[in-house]
């Protein structure tokens, strides 16, 4: 693991666009998808469409480079949608710490012209490719989360703003031995808890230090999970928030929502609407795994980067 | 940490599947579709005249024909996730999965993606299937031959 402090990072604008089943009354100031299409012919070109509309708003004279990834194979949800647009583009895959991930490499390459880090995921996209065809009605676990559908974007820059981002801790891959790919909160809760531990230690840190921990995609059994871990090392905190379980609260038949949308559009479409949380921890989880070793028996692996923020009055 | 103990901590905190209440329900739609097969059967003898073979042969038809034409309105998968095996187990899931695959397809086109996909799920029944046949049919040769 790597940690290192950060110097002169400020995080600007963000443009983000959400699906139809997250139109529930939990996001603000976001528009949302009429349905899984979006007026396009397939899946892949509204999630093309999603991440144009989300560039066209951040887009301006000074934006040099763009750092994005999405969840499907070889990243076109998002490379395509940077055609011709005279920008660098570096792409990046770590599932769903895709954004915590975005955000490190982000503050390296940051100066003071804008950087984008952009990240989508689609859930027929994502359930084509990892389970089963779209229209098959599989029934699903009470434990599997949902793939969100939306696109974010957000603006760094040396230019001072009211967010910092003030420190980093880059995660290591992590292998408890789980096999389930449905059960993704088993799966990536080891992975945070690593990263959460070794970051309060280099940084010298108690967990009261941070007012909100927001980890990306755990869901609901995950965190319990997470929480339980911690315990064996004496952390007990009530200020630990999972982004995922908080997306669909009318559904009791998900566990929360996955992918690397969750965690910031909790974050920025919610979570910084509340004055209350000034210094907040971001922890992405990610689970590296693909269909065929899943299927040729190998367990799952985990990944979690944290990234420190800083809100600023 | 130990594999074991790890799997037992995460077994604590996942939910009770309500085993009987779904069990009950597939059981129940499971048994309609084959009651309601059987009466439609006696109906088609009855009003068509048609005879035991044939009227059997025209409720599968009716059958597969159904649920694909309700798997292709997008309203089937949501029935399957109420009554599950009730509606996987009779021939409708054999239908249900190859329209559902052949659906994905559509927009490469017939031969490299509807044709293709239409058989990804059932693939493997389709080769038990004629395996199986092969199998029995060498066994049935040193038996009766």
């Amino acid at each position: 693991m790597l940690s290192k402090k950060v110097n002169n990072v400020y995080l600007h604008q963000n443009y983000g666009i959400a699906g139809k089943n997250e139109n529930n009354h939990v996001l603000k100031d976001i528009n949302f998808l009429k349905d899984f299409y979006g007026g396009e012919d397939s899946v892949e070109t509204c999630e093309i469409k999603m991440n144009e509309i989300v560039l066209e708003n951040l887009i301006n004279d000074h934006t040099n480079l763009v750092i994005g990834g999405n969840l499907d194979n070889q990243l076109t949800g998002v490379s395509y949608a940077l055609k011709n647009r005279n920008l660098a583009y570096l792409g990046i895959y770590n599932a769903c710490a895709t954004f915590t991930e975005g955000l490190i490499i982000g503050s390296k390459f940051c100066s003071k012209k804008d950087l984008i880090v952009l990240t989508s995921s689609h859930n027929l996209i994502s359930e084509r490719q990892f389970k089963y065809p779209i229209e098959y009605g599989s029934p699903n676990k009470d434990y599997a989360t949902f793939t969100t559908t939306g696109s974010i974007g957000v603006i760094l820059s040396n230019r001072p703003s009211n967010i910092r981002l003030e420190c980093y801790t880059i995660g290591d891959v992590i292998d408890y031995e789980v096999y389930d790919a449905s059960n993704m909160g088993a799966v990536m809760a080891p992975g945070a808890y690593h990263t959460i531990i070794k970051h309060l230690k280099d940084f010298k840190r108690d967990i009261t230090y941070y007012d909100l921990i927001l980890t990306g995609d755990l869901g609901k059994y995950g965190l319990m999970i997470l929480k339980e871990l911690l315990k064996k090392d004496n952390i007990t905190t009530s200020n630990i928030i999972d982004a995922g379980s908080l997306l669909y609260p009318l559904d009791d038949d998900k566990a929360g929502g996955s992918g690397p949308v969750c965690l910031p559009l909790i974050l920025f479409k919610k979570v910084l609407f509340n004055k209350k949380y000034q210094r907040i921890l971001l922890v992405g989880t990610g689970a590296l795994h693909s269909k065929v070793l899943v299927d040729q028996h190998l367990p799952i692996p985990t990944i979690a980067h944290a990234v420190a923020i800083e809100v600023i009055e | 940490m130990d594999k074991i103990y790890y799997q037992e901590l995460v077994n604590k905190y996942m939910p009770k599947v309500p085993k009987i209440k779904k069990g009950l329900k597939a059981f129940l739609c499971g048994g309609l579709i084959g009651a309601s097969s059987e009466l439609l059967a006696r109906l088609l003898q009855i009003i068509f005249k048609m005879s035991l073979n044939n009227s059997y042969l025209w409720v599968g038809i009716i059958l597969v024909l159904g649920t694909a034409i309700l798997t292709g309105l997008g309203i089937f998968d949501n029935l399957v996730k109420t009554y599950e095996a009730g509606l996987i187990i009779p021939t409708t899931g054999f239908s249900h999965s190859v329209i559902s695959g052949s659906m994905d397809g559509h927009k490469e086109g017939v031969i490299i993606g509807i044709a293709p996909s239409m058989f990804k799920l059932c693939a493997s029944v389709i080769v038990s299937g004629v395996a199986a046949s092969f199998i029995l049919s060498i066994i049935g040769w040193f038996i009766y031959a």
